[in-house]
């Protein structure tokens, strides 16, 4: 249900990702807005420099004559609230007659603008065009009349004031997006980090519930009123806890009353085939009756086995303290090699140093019964090895044998009650394996099992503890 | 030896009584908690038995009501509940040994000697000596005819449990939990064991003459004192 591994935290951040696009949308909207802005702004002040250019052209054409086009031309230069250019030329770009007749040098060339090619090259209408003013280029809007005696004349407005308006608009639209973009960030990435905070509240306490280290699963998460989403989230996860927590207590619960009611009865029963026997009329009553307590023996301890699995997933992590594993398998080692000796093998320990957080008695059961397997399969004259130690990986237990392996499909397999592995052919009762899973399990550890070509190799993996690592 | 044993299954408690007594052993019966309590501090036992489910309660409550009257008899849990985790609980509710459900009598009866013996047992002794054998505690060392033995640490402890326990039975199950170091329901079959003790007997027994070590089929050993 939670990530069970504080190590497991998440290397990319579904927050990070929610800022950063929410961020780009933000500044997006406002480059784009302000783009928008500029675009229409400019377009209006160019459809109004297009109505007054059309409009003065207009008025001139009213005057057919080159020499009154002449004069309003040259009034309208004079009067300061009528900010057009002008430009009155002879098809080739010269000083019109009726200027030249005028005997006034001063007000050739008519008009404020030059002769540009391209106003000598165009026809009639309408014309952009960039005119020089001092070292800049200037771009203008205009309309170009050719008057009936051939004379050209040209009404523009410069759009100078457009493009800077444009350009401010322009320059405000990116530093908006930018600005826009910057808070944004700012904005989720707070929002992300508040939000995260209780999301890692959260994970650190199903950390410490899946750990079980204090019999957490007892613990609950706070829920505020009135609650938000992650309340909510909270009220869900208890209730989980809840049912958890149920399940796990009905499962000892079912353990403890199996084992009485299961039990009970079979005590009775050895203790009558034990009387029987010690009055057998017979030695083959006698025998035969020891066989039968053979099968108690067997099927009770099976029974156990099995309780002490289901006990192991149904409990938490009380009791555990820190435990040198190194310790524990030199101890179990030194009672195994007298059995690993009979089997003419040598029980060969390299015991590192190897500290875990767990129950001393449980991983000596667990190293127990992986040496008990080992020497069941060891070939005469091969080597059983145990080793603990520590690598990058966290604490390590393995024991190897040089006996016949399990083959890869078969692996996984091999930790189920009763399967028909190595184990059960040799004389192993089949639990062995599904009581270290159990125990594993419960520690939070892993166990695998790999070829030792040749060979079985049980790989043990533990996490480094805390205060030591 | 007297044996209180609290358990609410008569025809149970009826049969060990009754298959107890030959080998010397008398054995009372109380059914339920409050009538364990009231017969243990009444008369004195050497052991008390007592069952976990019973129909008042959890029988380990009548060791806690018998501590708080100041009776100080040693008790053996004798239940169902046999997993690792409620022998390490009994133990630590108080009782000197915890026995599963079923039971072999043979190994009833040992742990029954057993923790009468170390219930009077002399508190620190130095060495025990078994006929031309000694058992140094200390010094973990050991010595027959005047000969030091070569023991691993295992063996030592081996001896000393069987020197402990001299002339009485030690069983299998006993040695693992004893001699290991591990708390009971540690159950990894019986032949760990055996080539243990063989491996002692190799040290102990076969450079000399007289054989202390016995070998009880099914059940278990026993180291005999010598016979003048």
């Amino acid at each position: 249900m939670c990530s069970a591994d504080p190590r497991s935290e998440p290397r990319r951040s579904a927050f990070t990702r929610l800022a950063v696009v929410l961020s780009l949308i933000i500044g997006g909207f406002i480059l784009s807005s302000a783009t928008a802005l500029y675009v229409v702004a400019s377009r209006a002040l160019e459809a109004e420099a297009r109505a007054l250019v059309a409009q003065e052209s207009r008025r001139l054409e009213r005057f057919k004559a080159p020499v009154d086009v002449l004069d309003q031309v040259l009034r309208a230069r004079r009067a300061p609230d009528r900010p057009l250019l002008y430009a009155f030329v002879t098809p080739e770009g010269a000083c019109p007659d009726v200027a030249m007749a005028r005997n006034d040098m001063r007000i050739c060339p008519v008009g404020n603008l030059p002769a540009t090619p391209e106003l000598l090259a165009a026809t009639a209408g309408w014309i952009a065009f960039d005119y020089p003013s001092g070292a800049a280029l200037i771009p203008a809007l205009g309309r170009i009349t050719v008057l009936p005696s051939g004379e050209r004349l040209l009404v523009a407005r410069s759009l100078a004031a457009v493009r800077d308006a444009s350009e401010r608009l322009l320059v405000l639209a990116v530093a908006g997006g930018a600005v826009g973009f910057v808070l944004a960030v700012i904005v989720a990435a707070t929002a992300s980090r508040l939000l995260l905070r209780r999301l890692q509240a959260i994970n650190r306490f199903c950390d410490d519930v899946g750990h079980g280290d204090q019999g957490e699963l007892g613990r609950r998460l706070p829920i505020r009123v009135p609650p938000d989403e992650f309340d909510s989230l909270n009220t869900h996860l208890n209730a989980m806890l809840d049912r958890i927590a149920q399940l796990m207590a009905n499962a000892r619960q079912f353990a403890d009353v199996t084992a009485h009611e299961l039990k009970t009865p079979l005590a009775r029963l050895r203790l009558r085939l034990e009387r029987a026997q010690a009055a057998a009329p017979s030695a083959e009553a006698a025998d035969a009756l020891a066989d039968a307590l053979v099968e108690i023996d067997l099927s009770n301890h099976l029974v156990r086995t099995f309780l002490e699995i289901s006990r192991q997933a149904a409990s938490d992590r009380r009791g555990f303290t820190t435990v040198d594993l190194a310790a524990v398998a030199t101890d179990t080692a030194q009672l195994y090699e007298p059995l690993v000796d009979t089997a003419d093998a040598e029980l060969v320990v390299d015991a590192g140093p190897a500290t875990v957080i767990g129950e001393a008695s449980l991983l000596g059961q667990v190293v127990a019964n992986l040496l008990d397997n080992a020497s069941r399969h060891a070939p005469p004259g091969s080597a059983v090895r145990l080793a603990t130690g520590r690598s990058a990986a966290g604490v390590f237990l393995t024991v190897e044998d040089r006996g016949p392996g399990i083959p890869p499909a078969d692996r996984e397999r091999a930790f189920e009650p009763f399967v028909a592995g190595v184990a059960s052919t040799t004389g192993g009762h089949g639990l062995g394996l599904a009581f270290v899973r159990a125990v594993v399990d419960r520690h939070g550890f892993t166990v695998r099992l790999e070829d030792a070509e040749p060979g079985l190799r049980v790989v043990i993996q533990a996490p480094i503890p805390e205060a030591t690592g | 030896m007297r044996v209180l044993m609290v358990e609410d299954d008569a025809t149970l408690a009826n049969d060990v009584a009754s298959a107890l007594r030959p080998r010397g052993i008398e054995v009372d019966v109380a059914e339920t908690v409050a009538d364990g309590v009231v017969k243990a501090a009444a008369a004195s036992y050497d052991v008390l038995v007592l069952d976990r489910m019973l129909p008042d309660g959890e029988g380990l409550d009548v060791l806690i009501e018998l501590r708080r009257l100041e009776v100080l008899t040693p008790a053996l849990a004798l239940s169902a509940l046999a997993e690792t985790a409620h022998k390490v609980e009994g133990l630590e509710r108080g009782v000197d040994d915890y026995l599963g459900k079923p039971f072999a009598l043979s190994e009833l009866e040992a742990r029954l000697r057993a923790v009468h013996r170390r219930a009077n047992a002399q508190p620190h002794p130095e060495v025990l000596v078994i006929g031309d054998l000694e058992v140094w505690l200390k010094s973990e060392t050991a010595a027959r005819g005047g000969q030091p033995l070569r023991l691993t640490s295992n063996e030592f402890k081996l001896l000393r449990l069987l020197a402990e326990h001299v002339d009485d039975v030690v069983t299998r199950a006993m040695i693992l939990e004893r001699v290991l170091g591990y708390r009971p329901g540690f159950d990894p079959g019986s032949t760990v064991v055996d080539v243990n003790v063989s491996r002692l007997r190799k040290k102990l027994d076969q450079p000399f003459e007289a054989k202390m070590l016995e070998t009880l089929p099914r059940t278990g050993y026993v180291l005999r004192r010598p016979t003048i």
